[in-house]
């Protein structure tokens, strides 16, 4: 682990930061509103980027796991199929600025599900492309619980540059990886000595509820339980929550076939819904909502934490905001901590 | 609502009451109450949005036999469109829905009484809100407008299916964009199968949606599905001249066919 190198940057020398990055023929994707929502989408302009806002809508996970992306084309000839593998230069650099911290956390995660066995080249060139710009919380609301599932408003885990926000006069920023740490280098005139400034003190202050310890201690006992259908009965099996989600990850592979030629397509997928785990013959092992909803937590808080050694869940609490029934994953938690 | 709900499962006339409970923030949420202590729970005023009907068609919740629902102006609609497609037995159903008096709890549990109390308490004219504006709007446009404006807005859809998972009109166990064999609809959600997901179900829906609005409201990236639902909504009204009663109770105008059609092609 590198070890952290902390700088202040005044709110005018951000600002140039910001076209410096695009100068670099970056892409920049930062937090906007559209539609009456906070998204990320691609920026060009410093005062589009909304910073008043607990959490965007939809997490920046598609940046870098696109909610379709081809894997190969294919044609047949006369001589055989001709493939055409993708092509990681086709992969722009890009910059994510302003993500929370809990997303930045949730890219930690999705690099082990994506090198779990299997390195996955195209989520890794899209990864490895990207520079994680994130800046810490210092608000937040009741569906927050970072700090009960590892992580916490200030955390860098993830990010390559984090930044907080302390106080009017400027911004405290921590180079977390070389990467982080390149982007300083090159842009070093804008950054000056951190002052010792106390980052605590500008953070949100989130509730921990629990620990993932004991939360995973409890779930692996309560498989049977009659309270997934308790829970569940309201789910309405859509995939909102999955979808939105920073760490949810299931994906479908599809052929988009036009005559002799096709294109090999990878297409997100919940375990929301019934056709995810239904079987040819029609038989469907996960054959209710109670179980997929078991499955969805259980995944995130035990199979993945003996899996990747990773919780697949940061916290940021979107799968509740998001839910047109309110199926809040933290009262949920909560009451079967209780149980 | 709470004392009634409570005398219907105190005297097990009913094994379960849909209704609503206090929600995260100051919303609140459907609500499944099974025991006459769970009614400390219940509440019911106007931030009780969600169209409850949508659980009526459900395979487990079916299961539990006879049950009671409380139903705003929205899940009532529903309901007496789900009896014209014959989704829901009568004789397995009450509908808790108030009275104009303050706190006047109407018992609704029969077909005859839900489709009266209904087309008595529609009101004829409603007042034009937001979703209207955006109407006219879309209205004023040229083809090509309006075609470019739906697939910008369906260029945003990530096909999590919430618009149908929370519309009480869809509730066929295998939707068409589930068939593999052949596939009809792409998978993916790029701008091609993100249109033709939505128009299928705009046509699927033509005559029979109520335009409850809890597809846009489920809506996670806040496409306004609304203004279509409401076209179309509008439009079979206008076009097969159809009152709000005979919308609701009559056949799906779409796929029903009478052997004296004005036109002349269907025969």
């Amino acid at each position: 682990m590198p070890t952290v190198e902390t700088y202040k940057i005044s709110p005018v020398s951000l600002e140039k930061l910001f076209y410096q990055l695009l100068k670099e023929d970056r892409k920049i994707y930062a937090p906007v509103r559209r539609n009456d929502q906070v998204v990320f989408d691609l920026v060009t302009r410093y005062e589009e980027i909304c910073t008043d806002f607990i959490q965007t809508a939809a997490s920046p996970k598609n940046l870098i796991f696109p909610r379709y992306e081809n894997l190969f084309s294919y044609k047949k000839g006369k001589d055989g199929v001709e493939i055409q593998q993708f092509n990681p230069d086709s992969i722009p650099e890009i910059v994510i600025w302003g993500l929370r911290p809990c997303d930045a956390a949730g890219f930690k995660v999705l690099k082990s599900l994506f090198n779990w066995d299997y390195k996955d080249e195209i989520f890794n060139t899209r990864l490895n492309k990207t520079t994680i710009i994130g800046f810490s919380c210092n608000q937040c609301d009741e569906y927050c619980f970072c700090t009960s599932v590892g992580g916490n408003p200030g955390n860098t885990t993830g990010s390559d540059l984090l930044i907080t926000k302390a106080g009017e006069a400027g911004y405290l920023v921590e180079a977390v990886t070389e990467k982080g740490k390149g982007v300083i280098e090159r842009s070093d005139s804008l950054f000056e000595s951190s002052d010792n400034i106390r980052k605590e003190e500008f953070l949100a202050d989130v509730p921990v509820m629990f620990t993932p310890d004991l939360l995973k201690e409890k779930l692996e006992k309560v498989f049977e339980s009659e309270i997934w259908q308790q829970q569940s009965i309201r789910c309405l099996g859509c995939g909102a929550c999955t979808y939105i989600c920073p760490i949810c990850a299931c994906f479908d592979i599809q052929d988009e076939a036009h005559g002799k030629k096709g294109t090999r397509i990878r297409c997100w997928d919940s375990c929301g819904f019934s056709l995810f785990t239904q079987h040819a013959s029609g038989h469907n092992p996960r054959m209710n909502q109670a179980q997929r909803w078991r499955q969805r937590v259980m995944h995130k808080y035990v199979y993945m934490p003996e899996r990747i050694h990773e919780i697949g869940c940061t916290g940021c609490g979107r799968c509740s905001r998001a839910c047109p029934v309110d199926m809040n994953i933290l009262d949920h938690l909560k009451s079967i901590l209780k149980s | 609502m709470k004392n009634k709900s409570l005398e219907l499962l105190t005297s097990q006339e009913v094994r379960v009451v849909i209704g609503y409970e206090k929600g995260t923030k100051c919303s609140t949420r459907p609500s499944f109450f099974f025991l006459p202590e769970d009614i400390e729970r219940m509440v019911f005023d106007e931030e009780c949005k969600n169209n409850l009907a949508v659980y009526l068609t459900k395979e487990n919740i079916k299961n539990y036999g006879r049950l009671a629902i409380i139903a705003n102006d929205k899940t009532l609609q529903s309901i007496v469109k789900l009896i014209s497609e014959n989704q829901i037995r009568e004789d397995n159903l009450f509908v808790l829905t108030p009275g104009s008096e303050d706190g006047q709890v109407i018992v609704l549990n029969s077909i005859e009484e839900i489709k009266s109390f209904v087309n008595k308490s529609i009101p004829s004219q409603k007042e034009p809100d937001s979703v209207d504006e955006l109407v006219a709007r879309i209205r004023k446009m040229s083809r090509e407008e309006r075609w470019k404006y739906w697939q910008d807005e369906f260029a945003r859809c990530i096909r999590c299916y919430a618009c149908r998972a929370a519309c009480p009109l869809c509730y066929c166990t295998r939707c068409t964009v589930e068939s593999s064999q052949p596939q009809w609809v792409p998978v993916a959600s790029h701008v091609l199968g993100n249109m033709e997901w939505h128009i299928i179900r705009a046509m699927h829906m033509s005559g029979r949606c109520t335009d409850c609005g809890a597809c846009a409201e489920a809506c996670p990236v806040n496409i306004n599905l609304q203004a279509l639902t409401r076209v179309v909504r509008e439009s079979i009204q206008d076009e097969f001249n159809l009152t709000t009663e005979e919308y609701l109770e009559g056949n799906n105008v779409l796929s029903s066919f009478k052997p004296n059609d004005n036109e002349t092609f269907i025969r």
